[in-house]
């Protein structure tokens, strides 16, 4: 599904990510882990097109993407969340939701203001109420982010980068800053989304989270990959336990 | 989808109607005609600054370019007005285009600064231009309109035709912001960079936006050179461009009747305090101060929230 083959990313004098290779499964959950500042959120945004690699190539389902725009990046099928909310304060969330749809069928401007794409809205309006029941945030729905709990927002996030029915999702940190009742709902959700045949690939620090959910586990540290494998084979390796877990629950 | 909203259009419909059957005073019906001029202005900037969060300190410019184009084809090449408005609207649409590519890269200040620049280096072709745009003298000898047997001359016939059109342009408004483009634009002004990750591409939206309201403005201004039958470059200079951006701003931006509110209450500011010309400019930037510290939203934006509240 996705092959990570030798990237490096340098900002300045920081080497964000070196020598970083990989190729995640074609199904299931995959896992990216590694502590602060290993260069996980970077590597998203090297493949969704943010930020473009010194050098390497990223491939997705065989095809090179490396240097892809982002905007064509999502229309091949990627979509992602962001580690901080992107959610836009002064519309609803319904209304927000319609941005996770909006870059797939673009509907021409003046056929919308003339409303003559009936049978669009009525798909897109389908989809928004789908995916806000998804997420459990249809209660919310007309209300401003402003007004609504974290959780609900993050579950939101989900819904929304679920909306085109990606062919891989990139969640960064989607557990962070959730209880353990809301961590146990997201768990059941990201596992229904695999269900359906959508690819993830999720940066996570709980590692309890991950256990139940990766089939597979990259671990970045210092940018450059320490260990791949399953999570049982990752929290084993000696270089993981000594740069992650050490300091986290092992 | 949403639902359409027609209660301020009615509003405003009764509002013209009014003045255009029960005011018999010429200059109270030229002043009104000029606030409709500013109040589309002022709603193509706020569709620029409070929609897509592109701030632009050179809409006088674009009003310029269109007056001076229409002045020009149908003075001295005898073009019917109304065919000199679609023409006035195009070229616009062009310069913004070719502008707006390279600037519009830029963000904020620096967005102030280039769009200002823009309106400044049209400012002085308009007065240095002299063989063509009649410099700071000013161009003179523009006809009327004339649709049908009726020749728009006088102040009551040209009233009506300003509001018919304003009528139109406020309905397109309320199509614009009740359909996806809305959003669209909004996304844009909020986030880029969510807007990117699903598959907008900010921007090639950025410059239609800009390149139309440049189009819309100067379809105004070439209405314009006919309501006046006289334009001068001081007439488009940087001080329209900053009293359109105080009408947006104190009217509400991001709200189609901020600018309509905005154009009114300003425009009015000149004819109300003439004896004090001088304080022109303090007056507005006092209630541009207050409206930004204590109106979160302009007016427009104020009585929304207040109406949600009851309601
Ligand atoms: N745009 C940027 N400019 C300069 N340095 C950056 C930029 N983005 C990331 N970095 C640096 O690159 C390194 C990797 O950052 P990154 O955000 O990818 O880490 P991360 O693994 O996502 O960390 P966290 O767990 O805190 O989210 C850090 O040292 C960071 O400071
Ligand atoms: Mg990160």
């Amino acid at each position: 599904m996705l092959d990570i083959n030798n990237i490096g990313v340098s900002f300045g004098g920081v080497h964000a990510l070196s020598n970083v290779t990989f190729t995640m499964p074609d199904k299931g959950i995959s896992a990216l882990i590694g502590p602060n500042g290993a260069g996980k959120t970077t590597l998203f945004n090297v493949i969704t097109g943010f930020v473009t690699p010194k050098e390497g190539s990223v491939k997705f389902g065989g095809e090179n993407i490396t240097g892809c725009r982002s905007e064509q990046v999502f229309l091949k099928g990627v979509s992602r969340t962001f580690q901080n909310l992107n959610i836009i304060p002064e519309l609803t969330l319904r209304e927000n939701m319609y941005l996770g749809f909006i870059g797939k069928e673009k509907p021409s401007a003046l056929a919308t203001m003339m409303r003559v794409n009936r049978g669009y809205w009525k798909e897109t309006t389908n989809r928004i109420n789908e995916c806000l029941d998804f997420v459990n945030v249809t209660e919310y729905a007309d209300m401003t982010p402003g007004s609504v709990p974290y959780g609900v927002l993050k579950n939101f996030e989900l819904g929304r980068a679920f909306m085109s029915n990606p062919k891989l999702l990139l969640l960064d940190e989607p557990a962070a800053g959730l209880n353990l009742a809301e961590k146990e709902n997201l768990a059941d959700m990201v596992r229904k989304i695999q269900s359906m045949g959508i690819c993830i690939l999720m940066v996570e620090h709980d590692m309890q989270f991950i256990s139940s959910l990766a089939d597979f586990v990259v671990c970045l540290n210092f940018g450059q990959v320490i260990a791949t494998g399953t999570y049982a084979q990752v929290r084993e390796n000696k270089e993981v336990l000594k740069a992650y877990l050490g300091d986290e629950d092992a | 989808m949403k639902r359409l909203n027609f209660s301020f259009i009615i509003l405003m419909a009764c509002v013209l109607g009014y003045i255009g059957t029960q005011v018999s005073n010429e200059y109270y019906i030229g002043v009104a005609t000029l606030l409709l001029i500013h109040a589309v202005n002022a709603t193509a900037l706020n569709i620029l600054l409070g929609y897509t969060g592109i701030i632009s300190i050179g809409q006088a410019a674009f009003f310029g370019l269109g007056a001076y184009v229409a002045a020009v084809l149908s003075t001295n090449y005898g073009i019917n007005p109304l065919l000199t408005m679609p023409v006035a609207a195009a070229a616009a649409f062009v310069v913004a285009y070719v502008v707006g590519s390279p600037i519009l890269k830029l963000h904020g200040n620096y967005l102030a600064m280039a769009t200002l620049g823009m309106g400044m280096i049209l400012y002085i072709f308009m007065n240095e231009m002299d063989f063509i745009t009649g410099g700071p003298s000013g161009f003179v000898g523009i006809g009327d309109i004339i649709i049908g047997k009726f020749d728009l001359a006088d102040e009551k016939s040209f009233f009506v035709f300003m509001s018919i059109v304003f009528m139109v342009f406020l309905f397109i408004c309320e199509l614009f912001d009740k359909s996806f483009l809305h959003n669209k634009l909004k996304f844009i002004k909020n986030s880029e960079s969510a807007c990117r990750s699903y598959g907008i591409t900010p921007a090639r939206t950025k410059v239609m936006v800009f390149a139309s309201m440049a189009a819309l403005t100067a379809f105004n201004g070439a209405i314009f050179t006919f309501y006046t039958h006289f334009i001068s470059p001081v007439s488009f200079s940087f001080k329209y461009s900053v009293e359109l951006l105080a009408m947006a701003t104190v009217g509400g931006l991001g709200y189609i009747t901020g600018g309509v509110i905005g154009a009114v209450l300003l425009g009015l500011v000149p004819e109300i305090f003439s004896a004090f010309e001088e304080y022109e400019m303090i007056i507005y930037g006092g209630l541009l101060a207050v409206v930004i510290m204590f109106l979160p939203g302009g007016i427009a934006g104020t009585l929304k929230r207040l109406v949600k509240r009851n309601a």
